[in-house]
């Protein structure tokens, strides 16, 4: 019976070929506009790391005085100091834990013949790899001892590893980056979390940096602090890259792995009492609201990754659907209503009521699929066009998932606007529409 | 076989009401050829609607093979219309954008039949009358004669127990009604009950009896003229 109202319904679309055009243009101009919007947000809003993601944290601490703030709000700031940051890796509360920063470097590649290149390169400690399950194509992190003793050696990107040595097992080798040479103790698989959740102020859809290094040699390279922000509320003490690194402005981000996200409140009360011996320094003159520790998915949402705009932009997009959507309806009411004859002569001739609800189903969802292949095209020429509007092209590209949605939204769509004309078309009189 | 026991039938619009059937009483013996005839909006066509269950009715009976039939739902209806009704009008209502094929397959379609017996019948259906040879073709292409025969073949194609037809050689010119009712008179003969709704006292000669709707009800028609007749006669004293 399906093939046959799949059969009929065909018919009937080609017979009012203009009515079925507009029908699918409108469902698929809605659909177009709600995917762009949608896929923005989706992609924007996902989860960077969906395995740990409820049981690493942020840790953020209010060093600032009462009644002052770097985040507008009065919640502490996002990043920490470099002290901080680097005690409490120190301290070892949690699982695992790594503090670090997003610096600029030259790379001189071994090929003489291959120009220096800039990138960016990732100060930071080796809990950063087993914590956010970086894998390795070859070697390892460095060591605590390496840490610790300020080792010049250096973990690559797959990519920098590719640019560098060609691919190849480059562990033992020397990489030169600005006047330094490190030695290379691992090379990184292919490795790009989206949105970057572990340095979003440096950028959140910005590649993964090529180089990472120890964060204890910070002090002896004078490493810059690249992208994003450093907020301070008193200038630090003197000109010295030490004096900076000794002050209180915040700029390092701090991550912590706990065993299970029901040790969030036990590990609060750690850092709680972290900040406790720091104010035997003379630091953290306020007592409310100092440490707030974090999920991945909560910090994202605090630092407004996905912003209040794209949520706007997203309930209009539906509200733009449903406009549509109740043209569709009038529409398909004369669609549907325009032959009646036709109708009446399937009833006399056995047809119940319910088998030509079902085939104008067919006929409405074969509208929705329409829909949903014009509506992806839109979407398409939508997201081109947001990103010649400079968005960024992590989050404008169709996604198959999102495909998915949008023939589902479609169809969906076409028969929550055709169910009413389909049945008003199910329930002409037959009698009064037969020509005698 | 087929009885109606005191049926009526009104329409209501917010002007007027209309009594299209008004206490009907008649009985159909299975195998019967019944004419009807009767002037212009007597309620003909109301009946056969009724009769095939296009129509719902206010009050009396009807039983059809033995089963009551009023207020039964719709499915039921449909499944009573498939199986054991044809229809044939007057202004053939054939689908247009469905070949000759496709149209005698549609009440088949509805049964649920298999393709290969759907492809069976309507080639024996079409080859019954005559229309073998054009089963791709489509009614415009057609002559009016040649369309009242795809509809009978459609009508026919589910072996109905009756064949309801509302003037169906109204349309046609005389040599093609001819064809038509000779094709009528054969399907009656092979053992459908036939009830035919027409004008014209010649055709309805073919049948075995005519009954007479005046005024949405069966009347006697000699009873009719002579009480007419009577009412003149007072009117002219
Ligand atoms: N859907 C309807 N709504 C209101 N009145 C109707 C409707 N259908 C028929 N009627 C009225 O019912 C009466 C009987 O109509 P019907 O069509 O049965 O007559 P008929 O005998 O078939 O006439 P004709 O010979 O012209 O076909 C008429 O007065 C007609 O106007
Ligand atoms: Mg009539």
């Amino acid at each position: 019976m399906w093939r046959y109202h799949f059969q009929t319904a065909l018919k009937s679309l080609r017979r009012n070929p203009w009515l079925t055009s507009i029908v699918i243009a409108t469902i698929g101009l809605g659909i177009g506009v709600c995917m762009t919007t949608l896929t923005v947000y989706y992609l924007s809003s996902r989860d960077p790391i969906p395995a740990k993601s409820d049981r690493i944290v942020a840790v953020r601490l209010h060093n600032w005085p009462v009644g002052e703030s770097p985040t507008g709000g009065d919640d502490p700031p996002f990043e920490l100091t470099y002290r901080d940051a680097q005690g409490l890796v120190e301290q070892g509360f949690a699982k695992h834990q790594a503090a670090g920063y997003n610096t600029d470097l030259v790379i001189h590649p071994e090929d003489e013949k291959q120009r220096p290149y800039l990138t960016e390169g990732r100060l930071t400690t080796p809990e950063f790899f087993p914590m956010f399950d970086v894998d390795f194509a070859y070697g390892a992190p460095w060591t605590k001892e390496q840490e610790r003793d300020r080792r010049m050696v250096a973990v690559l990107s797959s990519e920098a590893n590719d640019k560098i040595f060609g691919g190849e097992n480059s562990v033992g080798r020397q990489v030169r980056a600005d006047d330094s040479s490190f030695t290379v103790v691992g090379v990184l698989k292919p490795w790009k979390p989206l949105p970057r959740f572990y340095d979003v102020n440096a950028g959140a859809w910005e590649e993964t940096e090529e180089v990472f290094i120890p964060l204890s040699l910070s002090p002896v390279l004078e490493a810059r602090k690249g992208d994003g922000n450093t907020s301070c509320f008193a200038e630090a003490d003197g000109d010295t890259w030490q004096a900076f690194l000794d002050s209180e402005c915040v700029w390092v981000q701090f991550w912590a792995e706990l065993t299970s996200p029901a040790d969030l409140d036990q590990y609060q009360s750690m850092v709680e009492g972290y900040v406790a011996s720091q104010r035997d320094l003379g630091r953290f003159p306020r007592t409310e609201n100092v440490v707030l520790v974090q999920d991945v998915m909560t910090y994202l949402r605090d630092f407004g990754v996905v912003d209040d705009d794209a949520r706007v932009l997203l309930g209009l997009a539906f509200l733009f659907l449903a406009v549509c959507l109740v043209n569709v309806v009038g529409l398909l009411l004369d669609k549907f209503l325009l032959n009646p004859g036709e109708l009446a002569v399937r009833r006399a001739l056995g047809a119940r009521r319910k088998t030509l609800l079902a085939q104008r189903l067919v006929e409405v969802a074969i509208l929705g699929l329409g829909g949903a292949a014009l509506g992806l095209a839109f979407a398409l020429a939508g997201l081109q066009l947001l990103r010649t509007m400079n968005v960024e092209e992590e989050v404008s590209h169709l996604d198959p998932k999102l495909m998915l949605v949008a023939v589902g939204l479609s169809v969906g769509s076409a028969l929550l606007a055709g169910l009413y004309p389909a049945w008003r078309g199910s329930r002409i009189p037959p009698a009064r529409y037969l020509r005698t | 076989m087929l009885e109606m026991q005191s049926v009526s039938k009104i329409y209501r619009t917010h002007l007027v009401e209309t009594h299209a059937v008004r206490d009907l009483t008649l009985t159909v013996e299975d195998g019967e050829f019944v004419a009807v005839s009767g002037p212009s909006g007597s309620g003909k066509t109301t009946f056969l609607n009724i009769a095939g269950l296009l129509e719902a009715f206010e009050e009396g009976s009807y039983r059809l093979d033995g089963v009551d039939v009023s207020g039964i739902d719709d499915d039921t209806a449909s499944r009573i219309r498939n199986e054991k009704i044809g229809f044939i009008f007057q202004s053939f209502n054939l689908i247009p954008d469905l070949d000759v094929f496709d149209n005698v397959d549609v009440p088949l379609r509805y049964r649920g039949l298999g393709a290969r017996e759907r492809r069976e019948r309507i080639t024996a259906t079409l080859e019954r009358v005559g229309l073998a040879s054009r089963a791709n073709h489509y009614p415009s292409q057609l002559s009016g004669g040649q369309q009242q025969r795809v509809a009978i073949a459609r009508a026919l194609a589910g072996d109905p127990r009756i064949l309801l037809a509302d003037e169906p050689t109204g349309n046609l010119d005389s040599l093609m009604a001819r064809q038509v009712l000779d094709l009528i008179q054969d399907i009656n003969e092979a053992g459908t009950t036939v009830i035919m709704v027409t004008h014209d006292p010649e055709l309805a000669r073919r049948a075995h009896r005519t009954i007479h709707v005046l005024d949405g009800r069966v009347t006697n028609l000699d009873a009719w003229v002579a009480r007419e007749a009577m009412v003149a006669q007072a009117a002219d004293s």
